[in-house]
């Protein structure tokens, strides 16, 4: 009882000094938790923008994928689109995530990328003159190629998005 | 730049893709492979024919496919290793002498 009351008395004759050391407690408690949630944010932020990225890759896979079953098809024109949109996915994925890549991943987007140009070429002269029948397996072996690259790209930026996660 | 620094240029080509440090790949152009390199730059080499004759040509373009560089010095034997690169001929022949 007698350190109670002592206590009290404490506090009552130095209030100022108790208040300021409690006042200095918080801030810090205060301080810590904003660090945590900031760098919570970070991580929600840069896990957001890696799903992404698999997703435009994933995306650029669906592309090559149909853009196979238009050539079997030999519909030329719809072959060029969807070349097209595969190509604008791997400048994306370059040009947003370029920092986020290993440089082994950034060159097999480009060299996809390259490959999908020869075929978009070849498409293109396949929608005005009929393309010969090594012309149209060259196409779909270039396709499979791409594919393939992008696959590995793909690989690369799951293993980037389980490790942050 | 001249002829020499493009010969020294395709010859370091040579040499990296002997060691794997750059891997290749056939494009949808007959006799075309592709490569690219430090994150930046793509190279194809192709080869192809005028009034009968066969030249090997070599083209460097950046991340936007501008044209950079544009050599014939010394592409045949780059158009060779690239090509058992990109077929992965080294891997194919291992393999039937393992297997057959």
């Amino acid at each position: 009882m007698s350190i109670i009351s002592s206590l009290f008395e404490f506090v009552r004759c130095n209030w100022g000094s108790v208040a300021s050391v409690l006042g200095l407690l918080l801030s810090v408690w205060v301080l810590v938790i904003a660090i945590k949630v900031k760098q919570a944010t970070q991580q929600i932020a840069a896990m957001t923008r890696r799903k992404a990225l698999a997703e435009e890759l994933t995306e650029t896979s669906a592309s090559i994928l149909q853009m196979g079953s238009w050539t079997r098809a030999q519909k030329w024109d719809v072959v060029s689109l969807k070349t097209e949109e595969a190509v604008s996915h791997c400048n994306i994925a370059l040009t947003r995530w370029g920092d986020v890549l290993p440089e082994d991943a950034k060159n097999d987007l480009l060299t996809a990328s390259q490959i999908l140009a020869t075929i978009l070429e070849l498409a293109t002269k396949g929608s005005i003159n009929r393309l010969s029948t090594s012309q149209r397996e060259s196409v779909s072996q270039a396709q499979s190629d791409a594919n393939t690259l992008i696959s590995r790209v793909l690989g690369h930026a799951r293993k980037i998005e389980e490790r942050s996660s | 730049m001249t002829k020499e620094e493009e010969r020294k240029f395709v010859n370091h080509l040579i040499e990296a893709t002997r060691s794997g440090k750059i891997d290749w790949s056939p494009t949808a152009v007959k006799d075309q492979f592709a490569a690219s390199v430090q994150g930046k730059y793509i190279i194809t080499v192709t080869k192809g024919w005028e009034e009968d004759e066969v030249y090997f040509e070599l083209k460097m373009f950046d991340q936007k496919k501008r044209d950079m560089l544009e050599t014939y010095q010394g592409v045949a034997e780059l158009f060779q290793v690239a090509r058992e690169r990109g077929l992965r001929v080294d891997e194919a022949v291992t393999d039937i002498l393992e297997n057959l």
